[in-house]
């Protein structure tokens, strides 16, 4: 889209605000277009010519929104026509406006039917981008408008797009031949543009009027689950975008076999015919081995201990060998703790000091006990030889 | 004389690793009937475990291994002469003749066969209770 915007851009370089005869556009896709409006004229004017449009209110900012259930559309196609009226200075009402549209059928793309409900293409001049607030009523809350042509989306110009090597060699118009498509509405304050060279624009601007969903499913065919031509058609229709294919998204894959297939099993008479083989097979062999033998009772008896071993043993495959001896220990893994070192001094360290000052205070109390039976004893001796000098 | 149901309940107990059931059941069978009948059916039951533990185009080195691992269970086992037990197997998948062979050993190592490919076979015990009436409606048409 952006080469071709460019390349029909390259007319941009006439002036934006000069009307341009109708066989001037170019392409013949391209729609003839009604007289331009001298856009410089500017919005006072065409402000007071639409007075009576909002009379009462002054302007149309001013007017309730209109919901789309209100108008049986949608935002975007409700207004086109009222949007045109307002643009054109020919008419004076909408009504007035809405007559002449009816009265005089519109050119369209020879590939695309006609839809009344759809805005109506306008075949502006190539380089003569909308300048859209120039040309309408300012506040207006719908101010639809569909354009096409070599409008460039970028305001400066081709210089200004972006870079895109992939897009280098694609020069001029596109290789469908189709006109870019510019839309532009307001509603409520918000412009929005839209520039599509139509052979990737939705289902309504597409050029050919088809969804490319069809594409998918040869004619007369059952579309498989799960295949976009299995919606239905409105749906279909919404999720078609020209040359892209928007399926239905699955799941998981598709798995190579369903559960109950048995291809790969022998039919049913094979499986009788295995099993008639195998009984056959027993029969041929009990018929060769038999042979009478005496003392069966014996050697059974005798056998009976190998054949309890041979039951008993581990499963085929699974060989396992009995341990002897002591069952195995692990070691102690060998060093200390730092952690532990740490705590255990601490531990002996407290218990240390409590030790000793427990000796401490058994040591003092002793000693002061000590002292004092020494004190006694003295005072004792003392008082005797005092008792003895004087008696 | 077809197989009896205590010939069939000795075997059973036998296969089903009931030892002391099995001795007992031996016990009580009667000698002369056991000649035909419980020998027709450890012959029966034999044949039906070579055909389920063993396809037709079993190798030699298939049944080597086998007897190999069934001598490796014991001592008992390992006293069991490794070349007669291959025969007997090989005559049964590929129809080898084994008449040089006394029917005393031939039987006896049947038995011991026979309790291999039971053991490989792990069984559950319905499985073995349909393995042994399709051992029974073979030796009764041997005995037939």
């Amino acid at each position: 889209m952006s080469a071709d915007l460019r390349g029909s851009s390259s007319d941009a370089s006439g002036p934006a605000d000069q009307p341009r005869p109708a066989e001037q556009a170019g392409p013949a896709d391209r729609q003839p277009v009604p007289p331009v409006p001298d856009q410089a004229a500017g919005a006072e004017a065409r402000r007071q010519k639409y007075a009576h449009l909002t009379e009462g209110s002054g302007s149309r900012a001013d007017l309730p929104a209109r919901r789309p259930e209100e108008t049986g559309k949608m935002p975007s196609e409700a207004r086109p026509q009222e949007a045109h009226a307002l643009s054109d200075r020919r008419y004076q009402t909408l009504g007035e406006y809405q007559k002449a549209r009816s009265a005089t059928p519109p050119a369209q793309h020879p590939d695309r039917p006609h839809d009344p409900g759809r805005p109506q293409v306008e075949g502006k001049q190539p380089g003569v981008d909308k300048a859209p607030d120039a040309g309408r009523p300012q506040g207006a809350e719908h101010a639809n408008g569909v354009e096409r042509a070599g409008a460039h989306p970028y305001p400066g110009g081709p210089q200004q797009r972006p870079s895109d090597p992939a897009r280098e060699a694609e020069t001029g118009k596109h290789q469908d031949g189709a006109a870019i498509t510019h839309l532009h509405w307001d509603y409520q304050g918000t412009n929005t543009d839209v520039y599509t060279d139509g052979t990737r624009s939705a289902h309504l601007y597409s050029p050919t009027g088809k969804p490319r969903l069809g594409h998918l499913v040869s004619e007369g065919a059952e579309p498989a689950k799960g295949d976009p031509a299995a919606l239905p058609a409105e749906v279909g229709k919404y999720l078609s975008t020209g040359d892209r294919q928007v399926g239905i998204p699955v799941v998981g894959e598709k798995p190579d076999k369903s559960p109950g297939d048995s291809s790969d099993l022998p039919p049913g008479p094979e499986l009788v015919k295995m099993e008639d083989d195998d009984a056959s097979r027993m029969e041929k062999i009990a018929r060769e081995s038999f042979t009478e033998v005496r003392d069966v009772i014996d050697l059974t008896q005798h056998m009976t201990e190998t054949v309890d071993d041979i039951l008993q043993r581990p499963t085929y495959g699974h060989t396992s060998v009995p341990a002897h001896g002591t069952a195995y220990e692990a070691a102690p893994v060998g060093g200390m703790d730092p952690g532990s070192v740490a705590s255990t001094a601490v531990v002996l360290g407290v218990l240390g000091v409590k030790a000793v000052q427990a000796a401490h205070g058994e040591m003092t109390k002793a000693l002061h006990g000590a002292g004092t039976l020494i004190h006694r004893v003295n005072d004792t001796v003392n008082r005797r030889q005092d008792d003895a000098s004087n008696g | 004389m077809p197989v009896t149901d205590e010939q069939v309940a000795t075997l059973h107990a036998q296969l089903a690793g009931r030892r002391e059931e099995h001795r007992r059941l031996l016990g009580e069978l009667d000698r002369e009937a056991a000649q035909t009948g419980y020998n027709a059916l450890v012959t029966a039951a034999f044949s039906v475990a070579v055909v389920k533990r063993f396809p037709k185009d079993t190798t030699p080195a298939m049944v080597i291994e086998f007897v190999g691992d069934i001598r490796s269970a014991s001592d008992n086992a390992a006293r069991q002469d490794a070349r007669t037990l291959e025969r007997v197997l090989l005559a049964a998948t590929s129809d080898q003749d084994i008449s040089d062979i006394d029917p005393r050993i031939r039987f006896q190592a049947r038995v011991v066969l026979l309790a291999g490919m039971i053991h490989d076979l792990q069984l559950d015990p319905d499985g073995l209770d349909r393995f042994m009436r399709e051992a029974r409606t073979l030796a009764d048409k041997l005995l037939a």
